[in-house]
């Protein structure tokens, strides 16, 4: 299980990490959303024990991660860099992370390869960066450690690649319980492989939680009225949008879809429908309340 | 399970070795085929000229020997700075942002990173060299076996010492080198900054010398020279920097009759330096002051994040340590060359600008940097000031009470204690009377410091030696003793305690040396006669016996007075020592002098006139043998 506790990390005055309390337990996959610059990329870098923390701990099953050979074994990480590993050959860098992890398994290795098809013998400066980020989830995979930490993990891949490396990811989780934390701008990405996410803004963890309760907890009504009725009306902690299209209105509101009815039935609604909300919208909206939306970044 | 563990960690750390070494490849390729242009080609030049078939080697003519030599030097000097790219290259995820998030993932500890990453580099770096100095022996042990050696000519003799020290010399040089640039690596950002620091670092530790070596000949007064010499410069200086090591390696090519010097360590005035004997403390300081500089890297790469990449990791103190360091050097290394004030402000400000641009990347901080640089300076001017206040008031112009003392020496040319003017008289007073006598002399002799005019013996040379009570010792010297002083100095010699000294050195020389005892006569140190084939003769045990307690007798009655005018007196006589035979003498000239009859040993120039050594006979004996001691002894 991975836990951070009131970590803290800055870099000179900025502070990437603000007081952040997260938990991922065993097995999960695991999201990290965010804006740019919202501490997602540091995260992981901790996580891997790349940074110490400055504040707070950083944890794997209650040990420490930084500077702890045996924990930084128990974890690989995928950087959204691959330019490193330019000079390498896949088989080189298989030969090179096969010499610190002793689990590697060349079974999964040679079977990754084979189902991906990339030529081994070739330096990775040839290949595309799709193909580089397919090599190094390959190595990592076949490391086997129990937690994999992937930035910005499909970034560059093509559809089909996509589909190929989130099953690699799925068979992993499923035949050995592997930890998966992904960080990513795709959320639709997110969506189709992790079970729990966390929104990070500002280096804060706005919320962590399963998916299908973040889904269940936010909702998109039209609802119209008799008479007009203006944002302020509506105006509590759980609207996060508003909008209004002739008598039609679109609300964004936090809650169970029975707290949402609740609340607008005393304006005596005569349209009330409920629209499913992507994982992307509810990302938007939320970024939305924190004032980052693009009409805030725009008047900035 | 704890041993799985272990297992797993070391093989991680010397896999990690590896992988940084097979990076490092090409450079250890270069270090071999330039390290197999130096040592084995000059040796295969050296062979040749041990050859006595000449003919053979008539194309390694002069001219030749010397590109082979020029060669060897250039590729030595290369060989020596790939060590400062193999060290970059090898903590290349301490500058390079592509390399950091890669080797700080790995599963190892920080220390095993830096030790791996070390070793991986160093040996990357020696191997290669190491090989070719293997090359090298065999090719010297094959090439003795096969030429035909000249009559007079021992290559072994000759090459051996040479190889050692240029094998473990040029190894140390080169591990010195490369944990230099691994340590400045620890502190900087980028490869520039490396170079620039690590250029600075090789330099500092000379200049420094240099910098200690003036003040204390500058303003020293007094302070044994020797024991600046040999404490800064051949022996801190030899090991605490790749120059001062390569400075120690010309010093043991360039006197080679050091190094082939099996047996006893040549005399310290012959060449002060080192025989092989010597090679192997040095080699260990080496290697402790390397062991010194690379905890000192480990201390700065444990305290380094991974999010300071690229980034100098410069604090300012450490900033400001090193600047003030650098600037100092810098100026009293141009004040040792005798430049004038403003070249060296242009000099050490051009130098701090362009290290704090460096630094900040860019020449936005350019007036700060100037501003830091007075700042720099300010406190280079105070801390020179106070050093040279400091060490005036509590080094040079101290004079230790009587009390501490347990015992004073006195040493100098026997011209005030003994007065004859040939060799060093020293003497030990452990009277209070007497010790106080000499802390005032000392005293004394400060208070004329820089009159010269009231020297009255300039190029003589007095000195004091307290041993405190505690055993600490305290020791003086000074090139010239003014008037008063050199009185004082006089009077010093007929002391009780100094009569009872030169009587039992006497006594001892006397009666206990087995060495030939010759007498030199003459009213002058010019006129000296002796038939040297009479002296075996005139040596009996009797003879001496009676000579001795002539002399004591002379000595016990002696003042200070009856030494005044005593050169005007008609005998002059001198009791020389040699080590061996005559024969001996009459080539080397004699060992030591024992003691001079003036005129004024009434007593003993009696007893010599009672023996028939100063009658006319022997006086008139003038021997092809003697004027040969003469002339040595003139020359």
């Amino acid at each position: 299980m991975i836990e951070l506790k009131n970590t803290v990390k800055k870099f000179g005055d900025f502070t990437a990490l603000d007081d952040v309390t997260l938990t991922i337990p065993e097995g999960t996959a695991f999201g990290l959303l965010g804006s740019n610059g919202a501490g997602k990329s540091t995260l992981l870098r901790l996580l891997t024990g790349i940074y110490s923390p400055d504040g707070g701990t950083v944890e794997l099953d209650g040990i420490a991660v930084y500077n702890n050979e045996e924990q930084k074994r128990r974890v690989f990480f995928v950087n959204d860099e691959t330019v490193q590993f330019g000079s390498f050959t896949l088989k080189g860098l298989k030969d090179y992370y096969k010499g610190f992890y002793p689990n590697f398994s060349e079974e999964i290795y040679k079977k990754l390869v084979e189902t991906v098809k990339l030529p081994e013998n070739k330096k990775l400066d040839t290949f595309s960066k799709g193909m580089k980020r397919q090599a190094v989830v390959i190595v990592g995979l076949s490391c086997c450690t129990e937690y994999l930490l992937l930035d910005e993990a499909f970034d560059g891949l093509d559809p089909t690649m996509r589909i190929i490396v989130k099953h690699m990811l799925v068979d992993a989780m499923l035949d050995r319980k592997l930890t998966v934390v992904i960080s990513s701008h795709n959320l639709k990405e997110i969506n189709e492989v992790c079970d729990t996410a966390a929104l990070m803004h500002q280096g804060k963890i706005i919320f962590s939680r399963e998916l299908d309760s973040v889904k269940g907890d936010i909702h998109k009504i039209q609802v119209s009225f008799p008479e007009e009725h203006t944002r302020e009306e509506f105006q509590c902690e759980e609207l996060l949008h508003f909008e209004r299209s002739g008598s039609i209105y679109y609300m964004i509101m936090r809650g169970s879809e029975e707290d949402i009815k609740k609340k607008i039935e005393p304006f005596s609604p005569v349209l009330f429908d409920v629209i499913p909300l992507t994982l992307e919208e509810i990302f938007i909206y939320e970024m939305e309340v924190l004032g980052y939306d693009a009409n805030g970044i725009e008047k900035e | 399970m704890t041993q799985t563990v272990s297992k797993r960690s070391s093989s991680a750390a010397v896999h990690y070795g590896f992988t940084l070494a097979k990076r490092n490849m090409k450079y250890s390729i270069l270090v071999l085929c330039m390290s197999l242009l130096g040592l084995p080609l000059s040796l295969i030049a050296a062979l040749a000229e041990c050859s006595s078939n000449s003919n053979d080697y008539s194309y390694l003519s002069e001219y030749v020997d010397e590109i082979y030599q020029l060669t060897a030097l250039i590729s030595a000097v290369i060989v020596i700075f790939l060590g400062a790219y193999i060290a970059i290259n090898s903590f290349a995820h301490l500058y390079d942002k592509r390399f950091s998030d890669m080797e700080y993932s790995l599963p190892m500890t920080t220390e095993k990173r830096y030790i791996s990453g070390y070793l991986s580099g160093l040996a990357v770096y020696i191997l290669p060299y190491i090989l070719s100095q293997i090359v090298s022996v065999i090719l010297m042990i094959v090439g003795i076996n096969t030429i035909d050696v000249k009559r007079d000519a021992d290559p072994f003799a000759e090459y051996i010492p040479y190889c050692k020290a240029m094998i473990v010399g040029g190894l140390i040089v080169m591990v010195m080198f490369y944990t230099l640039f691994v340590l400045t690596m620890c502190f900087c950002g980028t490869k520039f900054e490396s170079g620039i620091y690590g250029a600075a670092a090789n330099l500092f530790m000379p200049m420094l010398f240099v910098c200690i070596y003036q003040i204390m000949d500058k303003y020293g007064y007094g302070l044994v020279y020797d024991v600046i010499e040999d404490t800064f410069l051949n022996r801190l200086f030899s090991f605490t920097s790749p120059i001062g090591v390569l400075y120690k390696l010309y010093v043991l090519v360039m006197y080679p009759q050091t190094i082939i010097y099996v047996g006893e360590p040549p005399a310290k005035e012959q060449y002060p330096f080192f025989s092989i004997n010597s090679m192997d403390g040095w080699a260990l300081e080496c290697l402790l002051f390397i062991g010194l500089l690379f905890v000192c890297g480990l201390l700065l790469y444990r305290r380094r994040k991974a999010e300071q990449t690229g980034e100098s990791f410069i604090s300012k103190p450490i900033f400001y340590v090193a600047m003030f360091s650098i600037m100092a050097a810098v100026w009293l290394f141009m004040d040792y060359m005798r430049t004038g004030t403003a070249p060296k402000i242009i000099v050490t400000m051009a130098v701090f600008v362009i290290i704090d641009c460096v630094i900040n990347k860019g020449i936005k901080k350019l007036l700060p940097a100037f501003v830091k640089y007075a700042a720099v300076m300010a406190g280079v001017a105070a801390v020179y000031f106070v050093s040279v206040k400091a060490m005036d008031s509590f080094v040079v112009n101290s004079v230790p009470e009587v009390s501490e003392i347990a015992y004073a020496e006195v040493m100098g040319y026997d011209h005030y204690l003994v007065g004859n003017g040939e060799y060093v008289g020293e003497y030990h007073f452990e009277d209070e009377d007497n010790i106080r006598r000499i802390t005032e002399l000392h005293a004394e002799q400060l208070s004329f410091h820089d009159d010269y005019a009231a020297a009255v013996l300039p190029a003589e040379w007095f000195g004091i030696k307290y041993t405190y009570k505690n055993g600490r010792t305290m020791e003086r010297q000074y090139s010239e003793p003014y008037s008063s002083v050199y009185e004082e100095l006089t009077r010093l010699e007929y002391t009780d305690e100094v009569k009872k000294q030169k009587i039992e050195a006497l006594t001892n020389t006397l009666n206990n040396y087995d060495y030939t005892l010759v007498i030199f006569c003459g009213a002058t140190e010019e006129n000296i006669r002796l038939e040297p084939e009479n002296n075996k003769d005139i040596f009996t045990d009797e003879f001496t016996a009676g000579l001795l307690d002539c002399l004591t007798e002379d000595i016990l009655a002696m003042t200070s007075e009856d030494c005044e005018g005593y050169e005007e007196d008609s005998y002059y006589v001198n009791i020389y020592a040699n080590y061996s035979e005559i024969d001996s003498l009459i080539e080397n000239g004699p060992a030591y002098m024992c003691y001079t009859i003036t005129g004024n040993h009434k007593k003993a120039i009696g007893y010599l006139d009672s023996q028939g050594i100063l009658s006319e006979d022997i006086m008139a004996g003038v021997s092809e043998a003697a004027n040969d001691i003469a002339e040595t002894m003139n020359s």
